[in-house]
């Protein structure tokens, strides 16, 4: 179609000039934002973006496969749309609003991962089991359709119907469309305008999240893992009792101290916080770290929780790494001395860029 | 050329007032809903009843598709379009225009039938005298029949109703034109000119905006809001021969002006028993040149079968697509007809050839077209109409025709609902008789 736009004027009045019909036009790529936090152990070298689709069979069924070129922590990457959908994916109604036309969409799920064995291509990692580690995947609430074939889909539409398509797609002919979910679960479609972002972070849940077709559910929480050391300044047994097994006496002085929290969390899914506790006479270092856990074949994502605690006594002379008081806070709580209030936990800081818009 | 000049300053004023057929090709014209007894020739029944004229078009005929598929709407239709005139007293006259119609038998007894009235009052007097030469005031309202603006740039040959109206001077006129309903749902037109020499020269301003809208939502119902200035012409350097031009541009879209361009020549020659014509637009319309921002499908009413008496060719198919597109279009029309006795061999030929593009950067939007063609790119549709018509009665119009088209009307059965493309590109086998009374 170029040969259309750059045409002369004499060429124009006469009608001469390669001009391809629409059904070769290209298909505008997509442009998706990948955001890599913590990254000091990801390589550039090997991480890729996949785009997986939702087998109408269950499964995943695999499309373009493209690598991140670019260095550093959010990276703007092109996915060409494959010409053909993969055979086998589900299909799914879409409503283009305000008209109500229907058209039918496949659920892309784009995938960030390390291509550990080389392959440039995440096939191997299609049941999750092979050796391509997942990083991240987009959200399932937040996510893509890609239009099964947009030529034919715009030529059922007429001009309201596709000026409709275009209005979603920011007026380019690509076959994507940045869809949401209403609590019923139908599709609609989302105007926004910024970067498709892809957090690759979600490490803890994407191989779960991309098997169940992001319908993971709550499932019971394992007991807490406590580890609780006590100086000797103290009864071990005594505080202890019956409830926490690893209770160990231990010189703090000599201890080598629980990794304090620092610096912004690796992702969503995992939260790492720590309190000092008093009560009668007993003083308690408390790191707590929450991480969800999700199972790809019960779908079912659990909330562990790892406690590493120090006691001593509060007359006893403290350790020189002691940071009660000084880093770490005191919290007055009801709860047993070996488990973090929540109540107590910090105000989250707030995101620059909400900072921004405030202030603007 | 001086001489020129003055006796088209000094031309008559034409038999009916703003009369915007076609005048320039062999298609068949309908009688327009004014001025009747201007138009009626002496076979006419109601041609000289005093204060009254009087004329009806009867015409009944079936369509049979000759690649086999669906019948067409108008497979079994007849249609009677009735004239009367009255004129109450000098200056004033009373028009009134019924067509009676039956789209198909296939609907059921009577199931299809429609009756379109349109009333016509027409004020004509003269109001002053500069230099020893009358200035005549014309108005009419409602039924406008056709309009063409200009030279048809942005509106040609379409069925409206609203007002008119204007005065003129010799070969002067100063004239407005409200148009309500054009393309669109509940969108207006409004319109200025000031000719001279005839009408053969003339500037112009539009305004075509939506009069109702129900809410200012684009994304629910898109609103026109357009602005134009034109400039027009036509110039006739051989009997037989004109040429026209109109420059239109939109002033104030989303650039600050977007541009139209219409250039067009005809050679119309009759003789005793054959007539010709030969026909070429070519036209330029610039993203942006329509009236709405966002891409919304026309419709037109009324979806009758007369409507096949005109080109495709026609802004009806250019401004939608406006807001996404360039548009370059070639047209060559040809018709021809012979008589030999009371047989008249005739054919009809428009060859409509349209370059659309898209100037965005990126790849081209891709969109279907009024006739499910993929655009942009290059659209080619020829248009075509051949066949005879026996005149039973020596001197007289009445006529039994036969023809292959593959230019049908399209309708959704209801001709006052609004269409959305106006013909049906299949070959047709018509067999129609008419009678002029």
């Amino acid at each position: 179609m170029s040969g259309c736009r750059s045409m002369g004027l004499l060429s124009l009045l006469l009608g001469l000039g390669a001009c391809a019909g629409p059904e070769y036009a290209e298909l505008e790529p997509l442009q998706i934002e990948v955001m890599v936090v913590g990254s000091a152990t990801v390589s550039y070298d090997s991480l890729r973006v996949a785009v997986l689709y939702q087998g109408a069979q269950g499964g995943l069924e695999l499309g373009a496969d493209v690598a991140v070129t670019a260095t550093g922590t959010a990276t703007l990457m092109t996915v060409m749309p494959p010409t053909t959908i993969e055979r086998g994916a589900r299909l799914e109604a879409l409503q283009l609003p305000p008209s109500q036309q229907a058209i039918l969409v496949a659920r892309p799920r784009i995938l960030a991962y390390l291509d550990l064995d080389g392959s440039e291509s995440f096939q191997d990692g299609r049941q999750m089991t092979g050796p391509d580690q997942p990083l991240g995947a987009d959200g399932y609430w937040q996510t893509l359709g890609r239009v099964v074939d947009p030529w034919a889909t715009i030529a059922s539409l007429g001009p309201d119907g596709a000026q409709a398509y275009y209005r979603l797609t920011n007026n380019r002919f690509t076959p994507f469309i940045r869809l949401g979910r209403e609590a019923g679960g139908n599709l609609v479609a989302d105007t926004a305008l910024e970067p498709y972002a892809l957090d690759a972070t979600r490490l803890s849940i994407t191989p779960a999240d991309l098997a169940c077709q992001g319908n993971l559910r709550n499932a019971e929480s394992p007991p807490d893992e406590v580890l609780l050391w006590v100086d000797r300044s103290l009864d071990a047994e005594v505080l202890c009792g019956l409830e926490v097994p690893h209770c160990l006496p231990v010189d703090t002085s000599t201890l080598t101290p629980p990794a304090l929290p620092q610096g912004p969390v690796p992702n969503a899914f995992v939260a790492r916080n720590s309190q000092c506790r008093r009560r009668r006479g007993v003083e308690v270092l408390i790191v707590q770290e929450d991480r969800l856990r999700c199972s790809p074949s019960t779908c079912g994502c659990a909330n562990e929780i790892r406690i590493e605690a120090v006691a001593t006594a509060t007359s006893a002379m403290k350790p020189s790494w002691w940071p009660c008081g000084e880093s770490v806070d005191y919290c007055d709580s009801p709860l047993p001395l070996y488990q973090a209030d929540p109540e107590c936990y910090p105000e989250p800081e707030p995101d620059p860029e909400d900072e921004d818009q405030d202030d603007g | 050329m001086l001489a020129l000049l003055a006796a088209l300053a000094l031309a008559a004023p034409p038999d009916v007032y703003n009369d915007d057929r076609d005048h320039r090709t062999l298609l068949p014209q309908k009688l327009i809903n004014r001025n009747l007894s201007t138009q009626l020739d002496t076979y006419r029944l109601g041609d000289d009843l005093g204060i009254f004229s009087a004329a009806a078009d009867i015409q009944i005929g079936t369509q049979a598709p000759i690649d086999g598929g669906s019948p067409t709407p108008f497979h079994g239709f007849f249609f009677t379009d009735m004239f009367l005139a009255v004129q109450v007293f000098e200056g004033i006259e009373v028009n009134l225009n019924v067509l009676l119609l039956n789209t198909t038998a296939s609907g059921g007894f009577r199931i299809l039938a429609d009756v379109l009235p349109g009333l016509a009052a027409h004020l004509f007097l003269d109001v002053a005298t500069i230099d020893g030469d009358p200035v005549r005031f014309d108005f009419v309202t409602p039924d406008l029949d056709l309009v063409t603006l200009g030279e048809g740039l942005l509106l040609e040959t379409t069925p409206l109703e609203g007002f008119m109206g204007g005065l003129s001077w010799r070969g002067f006129e100063l004239q407005t034109i409200f148009g309500g309903r054009v393309f669109w749902q509940q969108d207006d037109m409004l319109h200025f000119n000031l000719t001279a020499l005839g009408g053969h020269v003339g500037v112009s301003y539009t305004q075509w905006w939506t009069g109702f809208a129900d809410t200012d939502e684009p994304s629910i119902e898109p609103n026109a809001n357009g602005r134009y200035l034109a400039a027009f012409g036509r110039w006739s350097p051989l009997p037989g021969i004109t040429l026209a031009a109109e420059y239109n541009a939109r002033l104030g879209g989303e650039r600050a002006a977007s541009q139209a361009a219409l250039l067009r020549g005809d050679l119309l020659k009759r003789y005793k028993d054959f007539s010709v014509h030969l026909g070429y637009q070519v036209r330029y319309y610039q993203t942006g040149f329509g009236p709405l921002e966002t891409l919304t499908a026309p419709s037109t009413i009324p979806s009758t079968p007369g409507r096949e008496d005109y080109y495709a060719t026609n802004s009806f198919e250019y401004l939608w697509a406006s807001p996404f597109y360039d548009q370059l279009s070639h047209t060559a029309m040809l018709e021809g007809r012979y008589r030999v006795g009371p047989v008249e061999i005739f054919g009809e030929l428009e060859w409509w050839l349209r370059y659309v593009y898209d100037q965005q950067p990126g790849p081209p939007r891709v969109i279907a077209g009024l006739n499910q063609e993929l655009l942009p790119g290059l659209a080619t549709q020829m248009y075509y109409r051949a066949g005879a018509r026996l005149y039973p009665f020596e001197q007289l119009p009445h006529r039994i025709v036969a023809f292959a088209s593959n230019k049908s009307i399209f309708s959704f059965g209801r001709v006052t609902q609004p269409v959305p493309f106006r013909f049906i590109d299949r070959p047709i086998l018509f067999i129609e008789a008419e009678v002029k009374l």
